[in-house]
């Protein structure tokens, strides 16, 4: 028997957070509230041109079915999108102590990331790059009160869209005043034109994401998240796509059922009053969710220099393979744990199975639903209860363990999620396999605007960076993570096929980023009232 | 290769001056490993167990190491009580637990206080006169060894005597005067003439053992005794989700992270046909601490302020959290930020400890075991599958 998911809110949640902008080129404008009154105005101007998730699940939508029927992506079907968050500082500036008592002062929301870095790993030490003084987002560099998202297939529709806003930060249109706001920093993004898709070290990125329940509306199967496996599958009550699990949109968006660490079905009822009282966030956070942002600098070159240098020396010349074994995917995208021995892009493009897998059971194709025509015919993933295939600390077995039991039982590995929406920053550096050394004419100036959406920033977001990526023992024994574990000194250890591998450098630097809450329309409006 | 011995946990050395301690302690565990195999085999029949004991029965060459770990905090608490301020306040208190049967007549009284933390990590926050914590102990002994340290086995304990030990009160005295307090008075430590776990110096004035009532080393190896059973739901089909196990096997508590993920990783290994132990010197363990966030108000590392007592690095079994007053510019405990929060309580320190018992599985494919139906009743905390 299904459960009966309940009706998001779609014209009040913002866009980004459910639905996704998907889109080649963002650009995030950070202001700092310079002087509350004119900026309650300049929100109040935006507010209409915030997106909602109507409006962007109703465009993807429309492009997906659009691509499907005429065979090709319908390049002429553009959106441009934009959506607003608030860091606590930003708040406090605008609003009353009255209105803010109910967040908890000791989260990390209202600490802000500044205060909280040094729980996620960042360097103390003050000479190095990825520590809070060296920043150039927030940190001790600026006030980054306001993240505004834009987004847009066109990257001309984008340039607009930026210039119209700085523009109404002079001058907002339909009135006389400026907005009061200062705009302390700017970040172009956009995806790797080269190898769409991927992230800077070269892998393909974003495609495990947790199937969000919930509908768009009444109508009983208007789904979020789009079912493909047949109800005939028991799998259908748990999964949208194989392998991605379903999860309460609770953990993403206030005001919802969240998910149960024991239970993966029967959701927890949250009502307005448990917003205060247990979830530490006022009654009017109802449908907004928080927005992690951290700007990462990727070291290219001392990634790919490792893995040439290094590889070899336990015995794997293959560098695509060593990348597997450290990622937990090639870098096409293709699972390791479905692949063993090398890259597949077949199964990388394939999108109801790249996915399918799990780390300590062996893991069965799913009977896919009538409406579509599709058979999984790759190698099913085995067992790997000790890491022989997928090392235990691979970047994605960190950070997803999926079935594997860890600090608590598999089901609550689902309470971990988060919803990611980062992009790419920089200009490619394209090693290809070449050997060292590289040319690079950005100077290493690449990396990733790494967005999370969740409920909880400590149990979701922190969780997943403190205690799996930085830990040598959970999810399970076996070094840290090798992407993005950080930990003080600064050497992390890898086993691989029982060698621990010593990392001395980080190839992820954190060079920027705040905790910011992503409010609903509704509450836009009551913060620019 | 057989285990010549069990060895007391993190191999410590109180028994060692203690005649016939040592051997006491073999035979207490290995009863306890007997016990658990003799359950199984009363259920799946003679030689079926998938849980041994390493004494009697070859580890192989093909053995695994398995680390099961969880966090410190406890679980129910930080579920069932919000904000976060709230879990820790009730975390640091005691509450009434019945003494029934055997227990309530051996010490004569019909309820002790005991603590809430039942994730086999117990502590006790020290407060100075200005309500700054000036210290924060932790454990993960068992009563099981401080019980032997006193008189020779464990109170309630009906296996084998046949090393004969009678423990060694003053040992016993002269730790608790070095771990808690040199206050403590022998009379202080015994009720009826059998050593009180829960006396003052282990409850509301210290902490030097386990003493929530689910926290025992016995416990722990049932449960991973009991895991080792496959089971099977009523349709027939195989148990491999870590909470419907532990409801439907019923050991241990469903509510906390430590039991149901000990069950589901030990139970993981049996269903790949292995053989299962916990490896030599059996405890529980705090395997580490992670102080990355904790911001102390001078600059100094504050990994620097916790000690280990009792274990070494990695089989950690008492340890202090503590700012010496030999510090240049004097601090507290309290001055200390997690996150940016100052610490008020223990638990907050808890919350970022690591606890951990170490099984073994060797003959991997050799048990074939059919799955077994689940117990009948249902256990608090669980749903009916």
């Amino acid at each position: 028997m299904s459960i009966l998911e309940p009706v998001l809110e779609a014209n009040d949640i913002q866009g980004n957070i459910l639905a996704g902008f998907n889109k080649d080129f963002q650009h995030f404008l950070f202001f700092e509230i310079k002087d509350f009154e004119l900026a309650k105005g300049w929100i109040h101007y935006i507010e209409p041109q915030i997106s909602t998730l109507k409006e962007v699940a109703s465009f993807n939508r429309l492009y997906q079915t659009t691509w499907k029927r005429q065979g090709s992506e319908p390049k002429g079907l553009i959106a441009t999108w934009m959506n607003i968050a608030f860091s606590y500082s930003g708040l406090q500036k605008i609003l009353s102590p009255e209105q803010l008592v109910d967040f908890n002062q000791d989260s990390a929301f209202v600490k802000g990331l500044k205060e909280r870095s040094r729980q996620l790993g960042d360097p103390p030490d003050p000479k190095m790059e990825g520590n809070i003084n060296n920043w150039v987002l927030g940190g001790a560099a600026n006030n980054p009160d306001i993240c505004l998202i834009i987004a847009s297939d066109s990257q001309n529709q984008l340039k607009e869209m930026i210039l119209k806003i700085k523009s109404s930060i002079d001058k907002v249109p339909g009135s006389e005043d400026a907005a009061g706001l200062e705009l302390v920093f700017e970040q172009e993004g956009k995806t790797r034109f080269d190898l769409p898709g991927h992230e800077h070290f070269g892998f393909r990125d974003g495609v495990s994401q947790p199937g969000v329940r919930g509908r768009l509306s009444a109508a009983p199967d208007d789904y979020l998240t789009k079912r493909f496996i047949d109800s005939s599958d028991p799998r259908s009550q748990t999964e949208s796509t194989p392998g991605q699990k379903l999860v309460w949109p609770g953990e993403f968006v206030f005001g919802y059922p969240k998910q149960k660490d024991n239970d993966p079905m029967t959701p927890e009822p949250v009502q307005d009053i448990d917003l205060p009282s247990v979830y530490s966030v006022p009654v009017w956070a109802k449908n907004g969710s928080f927005l992690v942002v951290r700007r990462l600098r990727q070291d290219v070159k001392g990634f790919w220099e490792f893995i040439l240098n290094e590889g070899p020396k336990i015995g794997i010349s293959d560098p695509s393979l060593f990348g597997a074994k450290l990622v937990g995917r090639w870098p096409s995208g293709a699972p390791i744990m479905r692949s063993p021995n090398q890259d597949n892009k077949e199964l990388a493009e394939a999108d109801l199975a790249n996915n399918n897998f799990n780390f300590v059971n062996d893991t069965k194709v799913a009977k896919i639903g009538s409406v579509i025509d599709f058979k999984d015919k790759f190698q099913e993933a085995k067992a790997d209860e000790f890491g022989e295939v997928c090392p235990i600390s691979a970047h994605i077995r960190k950070v997803y363990p999926r079935d594997v039991d860890s600090d608590r039982p598999a089901s609550a590995n689902l309470i971990r999620r988060i919803i990611r929406r980062g992009i790419p920053f920089g200009e490619p550096l394209n090693i290809n396999l070449a050997l060292p050394p590289y040319e690079d004419s950005q100077n290493g100036n690449r990396g990733l605007m790494f967005l999370s959406y969740q409920t909880s920033i400590e149990e979701q977001f922190e969780f997943i960076s403190v205690n799996w990526a930085n830990s040598d023992i959970l999810p399970g024994k076996g070094g840290e993570d090798p992407i993005i574990g950080q930990n003080n000194p600064r050497t992390r250890t890898f086993k691989l096929n029982d060698c621990p591998i010593k990392l001395m450098n980080d190839f992820v630097i954190p060079t920027g980023g705040e905790y910011y809450f992503q409010p609903s329309i509704s509450a836009l409006k009551f913060i620019s009232r | 290769m057989k285990l010549n011995s069990f060895s007391p946990p993190a191999n410590l050395n109180d028994f060692d001056s203690i005649p016939n301690q040592r051997e006491a302690w073999n035979e207490i565990i290995s009863y306890f490993f007997n016990r658990g195999i003799k359950t199984i085999e009363d259920k799946l029949g003679p030689g079926k167990s998938q849980f041994y004991n390493p004494l009697l029965m070859e580890t192989t060459p093909d053995e695994k190491t398995r680390e099961i770990s969880w966090f410190g905090f406890p679980r129910i608490i930080s579920e069932t009580n919000h904000p976060k301020e709230k879990a820790y306040k009730v975390a640091e208190e005691l509450k009434d637990d019945p003494l029934r049967g055997l227990a309530q007549s051996l010490w004569g009284v019909d309820s002790v206080k005991v603590r809430q933390q039942d994730e086999y990590l117990e502590w006790h926050t020290y407060y100075d006169q200005n309500g700054n914590v000036k210290k924060v102990t932790f454990t993960c002994e068992g009563p099981e060894y401080w019980e032997s340290l006193a008189g020779g086995y464990p109170t309630i304990y009906d296996g084998p005597r046949m090393a004969s030990a009678e423990g060694d009160r003053n040992k016993l005295l002269a730790l608790y005067r070095q771990y808690i307090s040199p206050d403590v008075q022998m009379e202080d430590l015994f009720l009826n003439g059998i050593y009180f776990p829960y006396n003052k110096w282990n409850t509301t004035d210290g902490c030097l053992h386990l003493i929530q009532p689910n926290n025992t080393l016995n416990a722990e190896i049932d449960i991973a005794a009991e895991a080792t059973v496959l089971r099977k739901k009523t349709d027939g089909t195989l148990i491999t989700d870590a909470n419907e196990l532990i409801c439907c096997a019923k050991y241990g508590a469903p509510q906390r992270a430590s039991d149901p993920t000990i069950g589901g990783q030990v139970n993981g290994l049996a269903r790949k046909g292995a053989s299962i132990t916990l490896k030599d010197p059996v405890g529980l363990y705090i395997d580490s601490i992670n102080t990355d966030g904790f911001v102390t108000p001078d600059g100094s590392n504050a990994m620097d302020y916790w000690k280990v007592l009792r274990g070494q690095d990695g089989m950690i079994l008492r340890a202090v959290y503590e700012v010496p007053d030999s510090v240049p510019e004097p601090f507290t405990v309290s001055d200390i930020k997690i996150g940016g929060a100052n610490i008020k309580y223990g638990g907050q320190i808890a919350e970022h400890i690591i606890v951990k018992l170490t099984g073994v599985a060797c003959r991997f494919g050799q048990m074939q075991n059919q799955a077994v139906d689940c117990e009948p009743g249902t256990l608090e905390g669980c749903r009916r599958l």
